[in-house]
């Protein structure tokens, strides 16, 4: 059953692989520990240049501890990284070319809006001006209130705000829209698009499937420390296979579809309303076309129904532990 | 240069918007003043010392208020929230950070200082004598040895028993650096452990040069004293210092 390579499964195989130019953040068998916990283990990606790249797993999967090294506030333990040809772990200069929304966005509970923006922009030699970062984030009209003030939302908004501030060439979003309402998340969805259209290159890390599959170009899982899949969302959702679906009249034994070649299950969900499973589901639907075709049997709503990037990470991660 | 005078401008308004920081800094200091003065008045301190010399230990009070129990309380909460990491992921420098956080204490100290001044002299009708400079130079060395221990305590302490830890030192420190009842007039073991600590070497050391107007150099082992304790907090903090 060799099939002929779709142009658009060859473009996003390509993009799934290794980026060819010198990457943004390079991450080779990198290894953290906690004691006796290993945070991260033998982790290894790199991020190309101009690419949003997103990091999901479950809680304790390691992404804080990666973020975190790649930042420079942590040591790691074992490998190599590199962001933007240093290594964080000694480059000073580095924070000037790169900015960082923490996960948990703190600041001086006194302090206004304004005030923030205007001194983050001043530890910068090529900074944005505060003025249109505050028109930026969308809170010119909260200029004056102090950071204690603010909701959940536009905290992390002034938080994604002074990460902006120096002009940065890479961004890492600890968790971007955590804590924020569908609106305050479209805006922080529409700035991430313009940055990355701008060719700043972002590693975030997110809860939001959505999120994800929505901003990123490629996202790598992780579960325990480990990789365990990297690739463009569509690659993703389709190395997990899917469903095909369909109605016939009259209907058939479901047993018979099992002989198509790639389904791996068939159900009569009603009578003549069938879903088989397969590895490769647009393959499997046209055996399922040329059989009825073979048969004479009259097949309607013959479709292909993907795995979502949430059915994905809930197959590839195991569950977070109940605390 | 630019990135430190912003900095400590901004931290320097913080310290207002804080109704603690204002109240222990500004008015507490003054209100102990006022009080003493009161009690002074009416013969209670007689015998013991001057009213001149009611001035130096509230100036220390206001000094240790601020660099010791705002400064290590605010950056023991700082530390915890997580507010210190945000700046460290930006270019300014740990040490530009610290510096303005001391810097802006201290314009603050000048403020108190100058009130309790008013206050000492239009209330009470002291007189300071002597050269203002020397008396601002031993200001200037006890801010920075107290800021120093300040911002060794914030740096190690866990911030949900700051404010019991720094007041579990500074209470005691006031008692001994003369705010309550004169050194001099405390019984042997409770004087030994005054002169071994340094509010009372700093209150002395004004006392020598603002109200007795003598030179620097009669003061003695106090100065050398009270900067020894900064020191030592400075190597406590290099050492045991967090960020988060």
């Amino acid at each position: 059953m060799s099939s002929p390579a779709l142009p658009s499964s060859l473009v996003e195989k390509t993009s799934a692989s290794p980026p060819p130019s010198k990457p943004a953040v390079m991450v080779d068998h990198l290894v953290k520990r906690y004691g006796t916990l290993a945070a991260v283990r033998d982790l290894s990606f790199s991020i190309a240049p101009g690419e949003v790249f997103a990091l999901l797993g479950p809680n304790g999967a390691g992404k804080t501890s990666t973020v975190e090294i790649l930042e420079g506030f942590r040591a790691r333990d074992g490998g190599q990284v590199r962001v933007l040809g240093e290594d964080p772990a000694t480059s000073r200069s580095l924070r000037q070319r790169v900015g960082m929304m923490p996960q948990h966005s703190a600041l001086y509970p006194h302090i206004t809006v304004s005030e923030a923006l205007t001194l983050f922009c001043s530890y910068y030699s090529r900074p944005v001006s505060p003025q249109t970062l505050i028109e930026t984030i969308g809170l010119a009209d909260h200029a004056g209130a102090r950071f204690k003030t603010l909701s959940g939302g536009e905290k992390q908004r002034l938080s994604l705000g002074l990460a902006m501030a120096g002009n940065p060439e890479l961004l890492f979003l600890d968790e971007p829209t955590a804590a924020m309402d569908p609106q305050a998340r479209q805006i922080t969805w529409n700035l991430i698009s313009s940055l990355r259209a701008r060719g700043v290159t972002l590693l975030l890390t997110t809860h939001y499937l959505e999120e994800a599959q929505r901003l990123a170009d490629r996202v790598a899982i992780i579960d325990h420390g480990l990789l365990v899949a990297l690739g463009t969302p569509a690659d993703l959702t389709r190395r997990a296979g899917g469903l095909v679906r369909f109605v016939t009249s009259p209907p058939v034994p479901a047993a018979r579809f099992l002989e198509l070649p790639g389904a791996i299950a068939a159900e009569e969900e009603r009578p003549g309303v069938y879903r088989l499973e397969s590895a490769d589901p647009d393959e499997l639907l046209i055996e399922v076309a040329l059989w009825a075709r073979a048969m004479g049997t009259r097949v309607r709503d013959l479709r292909v129904e993907r795995a979502t990037l949430e059915e994905v990470f809930l197959q590839l991660t195991t569950p977070e532990a109940v605390e | 240069m630019r990135i430190l005078r912003l900095q400590t401008a901004i931290e320097f308004r913080l310290l207002f918007r804080q109704r603690e920081t204002v109240f222990f800094g500004l008015v507490l200091p003054l209100m102990f003043l006022f009080f003493v003065g009161v009690a002074f008045r009416s013969g209670v301190y007689r015998g013991y010392t001057s009213i001149n010399s009611l001035l130096p230990p509230y100036l220390v009070m206001a000094i240790m208020s601020i660099a010791v129990v705002n400064l290590g309380i605010s950056f023991a909460t700082q530390r915890a929230t997580g507010a210190l990491k945000r700046f460290g992921g930006t270019p300014l420098p740990r040490t530009t950070l610290v510096l303005a956080k001391v810097l802006s204490s201290a314009v603050l100290i000048a403020v108190s200082c100058i009130l309790l001044a008013v206050v000492s002299i239009g209330l009470y009708g002291m007189r300071t004598q002597g050269n203002p400079l020397w008396a601002l130079l031993v200001l200037v060395i006890g801010i920075a040895a107290f800021a120093a221990i300040g911002i060794a305590l914030g740096g190690s302490i866990a911030a949900d028993g700051a404010a019991a830890v720094t007041n579990a030192i500074y209470l005691p420190l006031l008692f001994l650096g003369g705010s309550f009842v004169p050194v001099s007039k405390l019984p042997r073991p409770l004087a030994d452990l005054a002169w071994a600590l340094p509010p009372a070497h700093l209150v002395r050391a004004l006392d020598t040069v603002l109200i007795h107007g003598q030179s620097l150099a009669s003061t003695g082992w106090d100065l050398p004293i009270v900067a020894a304790w900064g020191l030592a907090a400075v190597l406590a903090a290099s050492r045991w210092l967090s960020w988060e």
